[in-house]
């Protein structure tokens, strides 16, 4: 009964406050959102991960193209890829679990992975 | 109070080396993935990236290792060592057993007796 009527009280004190109820003749410019991150297209993922090997020694030079692959292309082994793959991970503020790692092999994985990760940022 | 089973693998002997791989690769994505977590708790006064370096140089030490058998224990004992460091069993010390010493490159003393030696106290 506590609990109901708890939940009564929230969902009450809820519905007035939030969403934010404001006049529809005040301009929209006036209400700021910080907490909203810049959505994160593919193009940007593609720039942030081409950064990222370039900024990393046994890539530095080479050409990075979104069909290298890493073992062919950019002539990185077994433990570089595992390497790369978690600073992507860095990078991204994400978490991919080991199946899903061991599949990326090139960069267009990569790319395609973290686009359909909602919680990349 | 760390819980014993914690990071825990059952020792499991692999047949084939395409599984052996991917258990290793596995292994050395927990390391990394942790190597921020041993800087932390043992204190340890090196950056993360040094770490790291140290992990990649002890799964290289065992590259050329082609015998099945041989890899598995070197796997076990490798995940054991895992299990202890994240853990929070092993002591500072025992983690920089793994770092040279920066004393030992500038030592220009030349005690080249047994005895200098000694006193010095070299390992």
């Amino acid at each position: 009964m506590l609990r109901l009527s708890c939940s009564r009280l929230l969902k009450g004190s809820r519905a007035s406050a939030f969403p934010l109820r404001v006049p529809s003749l005040v301009a929209q410019a006036q209400w700021r959102q910080y907490s909203a991150a810049p959505a994160l297209t593919k193009d940007i993922i593609q720039e942030r991960i081409v950064e990222l090997f370039e900024s990393y020694d046994k890539t530095a030079g080479k050409e990075i193209l979104p069909s290298s692959s890493f073992t062919r292309d950019l002539g990185l082994d077994s433990l570089d890829t595992v390497e790369v793959v978690m600073e992507i991970e860095n990078e991204f503020s994400i978490i991919i679990p080991d199946h899903e790692a061991d599949e990326i092999k090139t960069v267009q994985q990569a790319i395609d992975f973290i686009a359909s990760q909602d919680d990349a940022c | 109070m760390t819980v014993a089973t914690a990071f825990a693998e059952t020792t499991k002997y692999t047949l084939s080396q395409p599984e052996m791989r991917i258990r290793v690769l596995n292994l050395y994505r927990r390391y990394l993935r942790h190597s921020r977590d041993f800087v932390n708790s043992y204190d340890l006064d090196i950056p993360a990236s040094q770490v790291k370096t140290k992990i990649r140089q002890e799964f290289e030490r065992q590259r050329f290792v082609k015998d099945l058998p041989v890899q598995n224990v070197l796997f076990m004992k490798a995940q054991m060592e895992f299990q202890e460091l994240v853990n929070f069993w092993k002591q500072q010390c025992h983690v920089m057993q793994y770092f040279e010493n920066p004393h030992t490159y500038y030592d220009k003393t030349k005690n080249d007796t047994f005895v200098d030696k000694f006193l010095k106290g070299s390992d």
